[in-house]
């Protein structure tokens, strides 16, 4: 049944197609939007997929200012510089066109612009904006935060060493267009990782406790689509049916974790992330299965259901009920197994076998605690559906650090 | 150059549903910049009710000034009583019109579901929803057999937040939780069965309306004695009809074909789409992966069991919903099959197939509606 009480917003119209992207005059139109700043960073720039965007817009939004400079990790320095350019160029709209920084630096600047203000901080946390952004168009290009349909930023504050957090239905944008022209360039380690966010972002809105009936709908398409194609991508990085599908797939776990909150495998990440800088995705990935090991008494019945999409009817039909939530457990280890194999080992199985780019270890072992710790702070360990204290939290980073089950 | 969409889909409301969610939409309203709506609502022991409950609900809001816009009654039945509903229709929209203009009220809400007509047309005659945004209250599951689908024509004219409250649903009775949720399940299965491929978010919601549906009416058919509804059933009711709409909102005209169709037929579309069900199910056309096995497990069966029994899916979902139309049948002789409408409103299912190209639809329900013989079959 229904929850007691729940609440469910999604206000972004999705567009999504192979050469959706000549739909962008169309959709600016609907928007009264003349004169868009396109917000973009360096690396989607040289992949060519800011010349497909300029060339999709046509004659009717030649010379548009354009702002390649978005930081990997979007601060407020990259919000304010932006802001600046709107203001001077006389801009109406913004396009986000990038991953999941650049989608915040969008979401940034538009609070930015709105407000006319200069301070970003003040409109810090949840709520605070009151009035109607901006119309922003986003066109990830990347299949895995789905921040193009989630109503958060977050914002690096580097002075005050802290991200801020900003939150509100207004931060929806109003078009997300995921053309799968956008994605076939991401290479297959960062195809892998972004997938397993995605799956993460699906698998944990089914079980965390602020789940709602949509938001498990969603999720458990979401599931089905990543499963059927996210290895198929990686294998392939050119089927273009298989993209679309892992784009759609972040797409749909976004509106649903977005409405539902996460786990503890979020809670984790986080904090592996905030202390050693270890990409989101990677850190979705290997803490996945023990997030579910850790819950698993409190969650078998909903995690059973999800052997449907995630293994199919005859796997779903070949196993014994009482097996089928470990069974999901079992699959996901498999799933990151295959992608290690598939990215010739770039995609780690562990977090003691993460490496630097000087090819040091990512996380010693002894900074473990410290993890720990941070992740105690993080908000959505109160999703989670067991508890979790700072020694539950340790066992469960060790045995992801060996890389050994916890059951 | 030729476009190319593989979908579209939008559903731009909020959804606040359960227990003190009343108390939510002053916050909300206050969120798009708004503390001065008109309440519409029907002038009636329920409509005023309704106010009463909504006054206490937010009593605590400080800066919430409300103006309240009673609606006459509206009359049905001779030719004469409807003229005179237009006309406190239309005098009551001038009233409303003028209240937003003079009194300066920021946004409408639309409190119970017999205001949500009105309030569609102060939208349409007034201001934009950007202008003037509106929060709809029902306190009645959205009802298809009139214009009260707030999704129907124009996607202009959402709400800003759609609020679901068991003190404001807490009237419905049984047989209407029961008929809407059969219509928001009819919908659900033939958005799976002929438009799942046009969308994972339409697929998504389809499955979840589906479920939703199974869950009240597996309650409510199977369980006779159940006399009176549950608080949370009857918010739930309401709820499904929202995703019902969503639905409609984001596919092709089939449903609404339907739906437009029946008024020819003197049984209303519910039982009769509802009726078309089983031998669908039944026919070996719906594919068994995508749709039969999930399906089976909603309808409480596990597939693993179905399967060793040597029972084939199609004839178990085929029959779980000749089941469900048994005790529909039993509980509400009214909605006892006519074959003769059942079998015009294949011919004209097939009909539109035709007309529309939807080649698998067509054959379905040919083999449906056909003996091998050439005979017709029900």
């Amino acid at each position: 049944m229904i929850p007691d009480y729940f609440e469910f917003v999604s206000k972004v119209a999705v567009k999504s197609g192979h050469k959706v992207l000549e739909e962008i005059p169309e959709v600016l139109s609907s928007l009264k939007a003349r004169k868009p700043l396109i917000i973009t960073d360096s690396g989607v720039a040289g992949a060519g997929l800011l010349d497909l965007l300029l060339n999709a817009l046509g004659r009717d939004y030649y010379s548009l200012p354009v702002q390649r400079e978005t930081p990997p990790d979007s601060d407020l320095a990259a919000v304010s510089k932006n802001a600046e350019i709107y203001n001077r160029e006389g801009c109406d709209s913004i396009i986000a066109l990038g991953g999941g920084s650049v989608m915040d630096t969008a979401k940034g600047t538009n609070i930015l612009v709105t407000e006319k203000a200069e301070d970003l901080r003040l409109f810090n946390g949840a709520g605070r904006l009151t009035k109607k952004l901006r119309p922003l168009i986003a066109l990830p290009t990347t299949a895995g935060t789905g921040s193009e349909v989630t109503l958060v930023a977050v914002i690096a504050d580097h002075r005050n060493k802290r991200k801020l957090l900003f939150t509100s239905p207004n931060l929806l944008p109003d078009a997300a267009i995921l053309d799968s022209r956008m994605t076939l360039s991401l290479p297959p380690v960062l195809t892998a990782s972004t997938g397993m966010d995605a799956l993460t972002h699906a698998v944990e809105a089914y079980l965390c406790l602020g789940k709602n009936p949509l938001s498990d709908s969603l999720a458990f398409s979401a599931i089905k689509l990543i499963s059927g194609n996210l290895l198929g991508v990686v294998k392939n990085p050119q089927d273009k049916a298989g993209r679309l599908a892992v784009a759609q797939a972040a797409n749909l776990a976004g509106m649903a974790f977005s409405n539902s909150m996460v786990g503890m495998v979020h809670t984790l990440g986080h904090s592996v992330g905030g202390v050693c800088g270890v990409p989101h995705g990677t850190c979705m990935a290997i803490l996945l299965p023990y997030g579910l090991e850790y819950n698993l008494h409190k969650i078998e019945s909903p995690l059973a259901d999800l052997l449907l999409p995630l293994a199919g009817e005859e796997e779903y039909l070949k196993t014994p009920r009482e097996n089928r939530a470990r069974k999901v457990i079992t699959l996901i280890r498999e799933m990151n197994e295959r992608l290690f194999r598939e990215t010739g080992g770039r995609h780690y199985r562990n977090l003691g076998e993460i490496k630097t780019r000087e090819g040091g270890i990512s996380i010693p072992r002894e900074i473990l605690p410290e993890i720990a710790r941070t992740a105690l702070g993080d908000g959505s360990v109160f999703y989670n559906p067991e508890e979790l204290d700072f020694a539950d939290a340790l066992r469960v980073l060790e045995a992801a650090w060996e890389g050994k089950p916890l059951l | 150059m030729k476009r190319e969409i593989i979908y579209s889909f939008c559903f731009s409301p909020k959804i606040i549903c359960g227990l003190k969610a009343l108390a939510g939409i002053p916050g909300e309203l206050a969120g798009a910049g708004r503390k001065k709506p008109l309440i519409i609502y029907e002038d009636s022991p329920l409509g005023r009710e309704n106010v009463r409950i909504l006054s206490r609900e937010i009593q605590d809001s400080e800066s919430f000034r409300g103006l309240l816009l009673p609606l006459r009654q509206r009359t049905s039945g001779s030719r004469e009583k409807l003229e005179e509903a237009e006309i406190l229709h239309s005098k009551a929209l001038e009233s409303a019109l003028s209240i937003l203009k003079e009194e300066k009220a920021d946004s409408l809400i639309s409190l119970g579901s017999s205001a949500l007509d009105f309030t569609k047309d102060c939208i349409r005659k007034g201001a934009t929803p950007e202008e003037v945004p509106w929060v709809l209250v029902p306190d009645s599951p959205l009802r298809d057999d009139f214009s009260s689908c707030f999704l129907r024509g124009k996607g202009n004219l959402f709400p800003l937040v759609i609020v679901i409250d068991p003190l404001i649903t807490k009237s419905i009775g049984k047989r209407e939780l029961l008929i809407s949720s059969l219509q928001n399940l009819t919908k659900g299965l033939f958005s799976l069965i002929f438009y799942r491929h046009l969308s994972p978010l339409l697929e998504s919601h389809a499955w979840g309306t589906v479920k939703t549906a199974l869950e009240i009416l597996e309650r409510y058919l199977s369980a006779p004695q159940v006399s009176d509804t549950r608080k949370k059933d009857k918010t739930t009711a309401v709820y499904l009809s929202v995703l019902g709409d969503l639905l409609e909102a984001n596919s092709p005209p089939l449903t609404s074909f339907l739906e437009e169709s029946m008024p020819s037929l003197s049984l209303s579309f519910t039982p009769l789409a509802f009726h078309l069900l089983p031998p669908l199910l039944s026919s070996g056309e719906v594919p068994e992966a995508e749709i039969l096995l999930p399906l089976s497990i909603l309808l409480g069966r596990d597939a693993w069991d179905i399967k060793r029994d040597g029972t084939g899916l199609s004839e178990f979902c085929g029959k779980a919903f000749n089941l469900f139309l048994e005790d529909l049948v039993q509980q509400y002789p009214e909605y006892t099959p006519d074959y003769t409408q059942l079998y015009t409103a294949g011919e004209n299912l097939i009909n539109y197939a035709e007309s529309s190209g939807l080649t698998a639809l067509e054959e379905a329900l040919e083999l449906l509606f056909q003996t091998p013989g050439g005979g017709r079959k029900i």
